[in-house]
């Protein structure tokens, strides 16, 4: 039995997000029934792994969000990216979600005005 | 048919079938053949212990991380956080699957579209993202640094190849709904006989085959794990239940972003649409051949520098995405 549902693109997004938002609880509450915690208390089993070294030996665990995408940088020029960086990318992801969002929604406002358009 | 026996089915979907727990099996099935026939080309036997032909080591493997092994307990991250990313990734991909013919239940709107770039490109990419970064180490972040730099040129050359037959078709099939992925599941194999659309279609095909090559991580795309020189990059402070977890949404976007190909690019179950038996047999042998493809792919290169790798997917991704998007507008003033 196979069921087609032709929604109107807002009920049709409301009925995804829904589903999203269930099936990622369905799947949280499998995997937290069926995964085993950690017994271990040694700090050996909470510490970063850096080839075996204790985690003092680097000067920080973490890189800086500067440092997100510097393999454009050395390949594909340090201009372009230096530009797009200082401009309107600080490294944090959720610029880079909003860049993404943004070149969708130039994708669909190029479909709406082709649609409307022919 | 009311609204109860509507919800029973939407439930039933989300569960079962065609949801979690066939996306699971679909997935490690797939994991196995891919594995079965990368190992194949390097004259190794791959896996063979578990089941015939070892198709249940997969399973094996992922039961024994989620059952067996301990989840891990960090100073500086948030295991917590990770796994939460990881199942929002697993929820968005199954999520997914509503809008492709093989659900009980299918959504179709107009511009529906858009919401499978944003449930694959938008929500499994920051998931992946996310869930890497909850755990800090400094070798997972320069594979996140790889990741999405690679992502950034992987992500729009993606959509913009799944728009193609979506534009195509809304425009061959004339009737709605309009940039709906259902119009052009069921029309895209009426492109390939037209010499005019074929082409833009092998380029989007061309186009989507390499970005999901890079999106997955997959040879020679494989710098963000870098194995040797990162440890294991991105996945480096994943172990027991969280790298099940982890391998299970690298092997469901695998199975799902295929099944986008043998849907939107190849037509489906096309020409065996009315028969069930040998639509059902069509559909996996196509599933099989994009996999297969991805998996010479895999097999024929060795790993690409940064720099290489991003350059690889604007000419041979990108480029090929945005000139095949612009042939389809021109193809459609001539038809």
């Amino acid at each position: 039995m196979v069921t087609q549902l032709n929604l109107d693109p807002w009920t049709a997004t409301l009925f995804l997000s829904g589903v999203l938002a269930f099936s990622s609880l369905v799947m949280y509450l499998i995997y937290v029934s069926l995964s085993r915690k950690t017994t271990h208390s040694s700090s050996e089993y909470s510490e970063p792994y850096i080839g075996g070294e204790p985690a003092n030996i680097i000067r920080s665990i973490d890189v800086p969000a500067r440092n997100l995408f510097w393999g454009i940088v050395r390949g594909t020029g340090r201009k372009l990216y230096v530009f797009l960086r200082d401009q309107m990318h600080n490294g944090v992801l959720n610029d880079w979600s909003v860049y993404m969002v943004t070149y969708v929604g130039l994708l669909a406002l190029i479909s709406i005005i082709i649609y409307f358009t022919r | 048919m009311n609204e109860l026996t509507l919800t029973s089915l939407g439930i039933f979907s989300v569960l079962v079938f065609q949801n979690l727990l066939i996306l699971w099996i679909a997935s490690m099935l797939s994991e196995w053949w891919v594995r079965k026939l990368f190992a194949r080309t390097q004259r190794r036997m791959g896996p063979s212990y578990v089941g015939p032909l070892g198709i249940l080591q997969p399973f094996a493997d992922f039961l024994k991380l989620l059952l067996v092994k301990t989840e891990p307990s960090y100073k500086y991250g948030s295991v917590t956080l990770a796994r939460i990313f990881g199942c929002i990734g697993i929820g968005a991909l199954t999520t997914s699957l509503f809008l492709l013919p093989i659900s009980p239940v299918r959504i179709a709107s107009d511009f529906d579209v858009i919401l499978l770039i944003y449930l694959l490109g938008v929500w499994v990419a920051v998931s992946e993202l996310l869930m890497f970064t909850s755990l800090t180490n400094p070798f997972a972040i320069k594979g996140v640094s790889r990741y999405s730099s690679i992502l950034a040129v992987a992500e729009p050359a993606f959509f913009t190849a799944v728009i193609v037959p979506v534009y195509l078709t809304s425009f061959v099939a004339r009737r709605g709904p309009v940039f709906s992925v259902s119009v052009a599941v069921e029309t895209a194999w009426r492109l390939w006989l037209n010499p005019l659309t074929a082409i833009p279609m092998l380029l989007a095909t061309i186009a989507a085959l390499i970005s999901i090559q890079s999106k997955l991580m997959l040879p020679p795309f494989n710098i963000p794990e870098a194995e040797q020189e990162l440890i294991a990059g991105v996945e480096t402070e994943f172990s027991g239940p969280l790298l099940a977890l982890f391998n299970f949404l690298h092997d469901a976007d695998l199975y799902v972003l295929s099944l986008v190909v043998t849907f939107m690019f190849l037509g489906g179950p096309h020409p065996f649409s009315e028969n069930l038996v040998l639509g059902v047999l069509t559909t996996i042998l196509k599933y099989l051949a994009v996999l297969t493809t991805i998996t010479i792919l895999k097999s024929s290169f060795g790993r690409f520098r940064i720099e290489q790798g991003v350059t690889s997917v604007i000419k041979y991704a990108l480029i090929p995405a945005l000139v095949a998007l612009i042939l389809s507008v021109v193809v459609l003033s001539f038809i």
